[in-house]
């Protein structure tokens, strides 16, 4: 077969790539969506993001070590977009904006509080906490995708989760 | 083994838990709305991307040479000329014309000018 002859990339092979997108495109996804706070943008960067790492991936590295590849890949086209735009705070919506999916009621408010709790955080804090907590990598992987040193990521994570728990608990008194 | 997010649950505490797990919840909740772009797909955009970089590469490369050797031979040409021509057509043209008039000062002045746009334009790459 004619696909099988070509070669994307130098190495992970077609039916790697296919396992590898399988166990981190919804995931991906949802790292944009909330990130960039909107769904369009999400589907044009998952997309850039895979190509441009089908080109320059190594295949002989580990699926984990691949998978920050990724991320910081997808990192880093964001972070061009918010400064092409000058649009930062399309940034900050993540939390703030169209829950659009919808059908979920009954975490509403849990989300509310979310919603209000992470509108007061930076970009990077908020990427520097997902990574964190919803991927579940280590400081020394996070400071690889995020671009800052090792040690900045566990201030920046501290101060990042200080903010939260703050508004989070401001939330929970006024209620 | 990798360890997974639930596993360093166990090492989390108080604020932290709780950041974790509402962070978690809207992971979950999270969802694209219509189907991703297959790994086919991708795979396949990649691929056409990177052959189009290959092929406009070589074309850039092919359409620059033949330029590139004009101009070199032009600069070449040039060059030879004026260091075994020059000092013969300046002593004739010295005897026909007045250097004192104005017209020879001006197109004297305009020559070094001259000669570098021309040298510029030969030297470009593009």
């Amino acid at each position: 077969m004619a696909r099988n002859n070509l070669e994307a990339g130098p190495g992970l092979g077609e039916e790697a790539f296919e396992r590898f997108h399988a166990r981190t495109a919804p995931a991906l996804w949802g790292y944009l969506r909330r990130l960039g706070g909107d769904p369009a943008l999400a589907d044009d960067l998952l997309q850039e993001s895979y190509v441009k790492f089908l080109g320059h991936v190594d295949a002989a590295s580990e699926e984990r070590e691949q998978r920050a590849y990724l991320y910081r890949i997808a990192t880093n086209l964001l972070r061009d977009r918010w400064r092409q735009s000058r649009r930062e705070i399309l940034g900050l919506s993540w939390l703030l904006g169209r829950w659009e999916e919808g059908g979920r009621e009954t975490s509403a408010p849990l989300r509310m509080d979310l919603e209000s709790a992470f509108s007061r955080l930076d970009p990077r804090e908020r990427a520097i906490l997902w990574l964190a907590y919803v991927e579940g990598y280590d400081h020394r992987e996070i400071a690889g995708i995020v671009g800052v040193k090792e040690g900045s990521v566990r201030v920046l994570l501290f101060r990042a989760r200080k903010k939260a728990a703050r508004e989070l608990d401001r939330k929970e008194v006024q209620s | 083994m990798r360890e997974t997010p639930r596993d360093r649950d166990e090492e989390l505490q108080g604020e932290e838990r709780q950041i974790a797990s509402a962070l978690r919840q809207l992971a979950a909740e999270t969802r694209p709305p219509h189907p991703l772009p297959t790994a086919g797909q991708l795979w396949w955009r990649a691929e056409v991307g990177r052959r189009l970089a290959g092929k406009a590469d070589g074309r850039v490369d092919q359409a620059l040479r033949p330029a590139t050797w004009g101009q070199r031979a032009g600069l070449a040409v040039l060059l030879v000329f004026f260091t075994l021509q020059a000092p013969a057509l300046l002593e004739s043209l010295g005897r026909r014309i007045d250097l004192g008039a104005p017209l020879p000062l001006v197109l004297a002045g305009l020559l070094p000018l001259a000669a570098g746009l021309l040298l510029g334009l030969l030297t470009r790459r593009t």
